[in-house]
């Protein structure tokens, strides 16, 4: 039978006796312990938490201040040589 | 996995507990690896996103709240993945003729999941689905291999139930049409 949207029901059985894909054991332990050594690191920062307030901190805060000096930088430039080309400067 | 069990172990691990990890690692890491081998068909690529997957789930794990389903998040992640590696690879000057060729739907060359297909029927539906287009391809897989509803399945591409459910119409027709291809082409 066929359903708007769902798969027949020949299609279905057939994709769902479909065989089974996996790395070999020897793979998959060496990746398990390379993600080991991922938490462990990720424990050693100090978790989500710290994770999170390194990401604020990476993708907001460093950028912002970042923007703020070139800004403050600029503008003071801008009006000094302002202030030479108008002669309000000796 | 129940979505409990689910939650108290993404709060585990967010809290950097191993056996949590390997919990989660068991339970999916053979259904993930079938997802990115079939989208990708290159064992070497889904090794590599396999492994991408696993560590964007210790690094960034998703909120163990009540909203939290892990097969879909795990599968998001995962087929994100391959789409930036399929970007990449379009990018790839010396490739964009292949994959030119590939969106028309050659056949792809046997590979390693011709190796293992049991069965010539299991086979060539394995080659079937290699050739259809991507879209068309994780449809099929992650409803009728990986077992998500098709409402799970649209959250995972990022598109509504309703058109996903379109995109499996169109899916299981192409595959019949893959199929009975193949089976004439064994007759003639």
């Amino acid at each position: 039978m066929t359903t708007p949207g769902d798969l027949d029901r020949f299609t279905a059985a057939a994709l769902a006796g479909l065989g089974p894909h996996d790395l070999s054991r020897p793979e998959a332990e060496a990746l398990r312990a390379r993600c080991h050594a991922a938490l462990a690191v990720r424990r050693r920062r100090g978790g989500t938490r710290a994770t999170a307030w390194r990401t604020l901190y990476d993708r907001v805060l460093e950028p912002a201040a970042i923007a703020l000096l070139g800004g403050a930088v600029l503008v003071t430039t801008v009006l000094r040589a302002v202030a030479i080309l108008t002669g309000r400067v000796a | 996995m129940e979505q409990e069990t689910e939650r108290a172990l993404v709060a585990r691990l967010r809290a950097g507990d191993a056996s949590a990890f390997d919990a989660i690692y068991d339970a999916y890491r053979a259904r993930l690896f079938a997802y990115l081998l079939r989208m990708a068909r290159h064992r070497e690529v889904a090794e590599d996103l396999l492994e991408e997957t696993w560590l964007r789930l210790i690094t960034h794990p998703p909120p163990a709240d009540a909203e939290l389903k892990l097969t879909p998040w795990l599968f998001t992640v995962a087929r994100n993945l391959f789409l930036s590696w399929s970007r990449w690879r379009l990018l790839d000057a010396e490739r964009v003729g292949e994959l030119a060729r590939m969106t028309l739907r050659a056949p792809p060359p046997p590979g390693p999941l011709d190796e293992v297909a049991r069965g010539e029927r299991e086979q060539a539906l394995e080659q079937a689905l290699a050739r259809l287009p991507a879209r068309a391809r994780e449809a099929l897989l992650l409803v009728g291999v990986e077992g998500l509803t098709p409402g799970e399945a649209a959250a995972v591409c990022g598109i509504a139930p309703e058109a996903m459910r379109a995109r499996l119409m169109r899916a299981r027709r192409l595959l019949a049409h893959e199929m009975s291809d193949a089976a004439s082409e064994e007759a003639g």
